[in-house]
């Protein structure tokens, strides 16, 4: 059941449209994530359902009333900036209690709710502090504390962590997490970084160039992406163009330039049209290459073109008949650059995506 | 003179940026409201800065003054200015030095309120 319908939404910018017949649903007390790369308008949607930016075309529904023309301030949605947007010359309990105040709130009301909200972000004793005296760290809480305190049909975050520093970021983003689960609170996450996305939400949209390309659970997303650029973004660093897909009773059997590979079909794999293959580098099998001349499932023969010592493993770069692959594995065998190998694509480690 | 107090308030405004003002609206403030309340407040300093700047420069020109004023009108300028042309007396010596240190004074005002790196944004 949507609580929220973005329907057919065209924003423009500049002349430019970012967004056009756009839609998205979302759930009650769901928190979506919607993550890209620079440009992809994660932000202009995130922006538009704030009410910060007019869409030309389309509908905004909440609770099935249309939205579309409803002023800002009339949403009660709590929105948390990524340069926290604290007011620099209020103290953190009038910054908490600016909202409540424009509501009407009793004196006691309002002293009850702001301290309740402290409590819930862990920053109870800091009502007298102001904004300058904060740590970064304090000062998003503090965003999110006024942003809950309104006690708001959607929360929005707009790449509320990118501005902490990657310790701080781990321990926040499962802050958010947890309150919103607490509340209960409907929740639309705007960020750039695919583990913090994957780590909190309980659905993933991972949007490029205004469109969604996929809509779908993390672990869902993880394991089946369904387009090139999902895969890509998620880690999928090896393609293959297949030139035939034949598709049998539980598996799949793809050729490229006289090779011909066998796919297992999971019936989660939704996609059956897509001919590109995805693989990830640490799910490739090198292997000496034996002299019996027997040919294996899924396997090429290949020659290290480069080797790169990661640390913890390391990454090669395989030249084979059709085409380049990066592997990685771990230190405990390693292969020489020009060493020639074995190549085999695991039949149930790739991914067919459009 | 009106470049000067645009340019001095709109440092100020520069400084905190719109996001305040979103937030401001996000939380339910009307856009008038959102100006008394966050924009105002925070721009107090450079508008007060500005003030004096402006004072200080129509104060010194007297050119101006003795254009825009009639018979029985005078500034204070005007003032001084006919006192050096008809007295010779010391006291307007006095006076420039009055002068001169409420000018200092309300330069460390505005240089307190700005800082001294706004001279220095040419």
């Amino acid at each position: 059941m949507a609580l929220f319908t973005l329907q057919d939404i065209s924003v423009a910018y500049n002349k430019q449209n970012i967004l056009k017949d756009f839609t998205l649903e979302i759930e009650k007390g769901k928190l979506v994530s919607l993550l890209g790369p620079s440009g992809c308008g994660k932000t202009t949607t995130l922006r538009f359902i704030a009410g910060f930016l007019q869409a030309n075309e389309g509908k905004f529904l909440f609770k099935e009333k249309d939205y579309t023309k409803v002023p800002v301030n009339k949403r009660n949605f709590g929105f948390v900036f990524q340069n926290y947007a604290l007011f620099p010359h209020l103290s953190i309990f009038d910054n908490i209690a600016f909202g409540l105040r424009l509501r009407k709130n009793s004196k006691s009301e309002i002293e009850k709710k702001v301290m309740n909200v402290l409590e819930i972000v862990n920053l109870k004793g800091f009502e007298k502090r102001y904004p300058q005296e904060l740590s970064g760290g304090q000062k998003q809480r503090v965003a999110i504390a006024r942003a809950l305190v309104i006690e708001p049909d959607i929360l929005l975050f707009d790449e509320p962590l990118s501005n902490l520093d990657a310790n701080l970021r781990e321990n926040m983003r499962v802050e958010i997490r947890r309150i919103q689960q607490e509340l209960g609170i409907t929740t639309v996450y705007v960020s750039h970084d695919q583990e913090e996305c994957f780590s909190i939400s309980d659905q993933v949209a991972i949007m490029n160039k205004g469109v969604i390309e996929q809509l779908s659970d993390p672990a869902t997303i993880y394991k089946y992406p369904e387009t090139k650029f999902v895969a890509d973004f998620i880690g999928f660093k090896n393609f293959i163009d297949f030139d035939k897909r034949t598709d049998h009773e539980g598996k799949i059997e793809l050729n490229k330039s006289g090779y011909s590979f066998v796919l297992h079909k999971d019936a989660q794999m939704t996609n059956s049209t897509g001919k590109i293959g995805a693989i990830r580098p640490d799910d490739l099998l090198i292997r000496e290459k034996d002299n019996t001349g027997a040919v294996q499932e899924n396997s090429l023969s290949g020659r290290v073109k480069v080797s790169t010592y990661l640390g913890r493993s390391y990454q090669y770069v395989v030249e084979t008949p059709i085409g380049d692959f990066t592997v990685n594995k771990e230190m405990a065998e390693s292969y020489r650059t020009g060493q020639e190998i074995i190549l085999e694509i695991p039949r149930n480690q790739m991914v067919l995506v459009d | 003179m009106l470049p000067f107090i645009i340019r001095m308030i709109s440092s100020s405004l520069s400084n905190f940026g719109f996001s305040i003002e979103e937030a401001a609206e996000s939380l339910g403030a009307s856009k008038l409201g959102t100006f008394f309340t966050i924009v105002l407040p925070n721009i107090k300093s450079g508008i007060l800065a500005a003030v004096m700047i402006a004072f200080l420069e129509s104060f010194n020109n007297v050119d101006i003054s003795v254009y825009m004023t009639g018979p029985g009108v005078s500034t204070f300028p005007i003032q001084m200015l006919t006192y050096v042309e008809n007295y010779f007396e010391p006291t307007i010596s006095a006076i420039s030095v009055l002068l001169m240190f409420i000018t200092a004074f309300f330069m460390f005002i505005v240089e307190r309120l700005m800082g001294l790196s706004y001279y220095t944004k040419r």
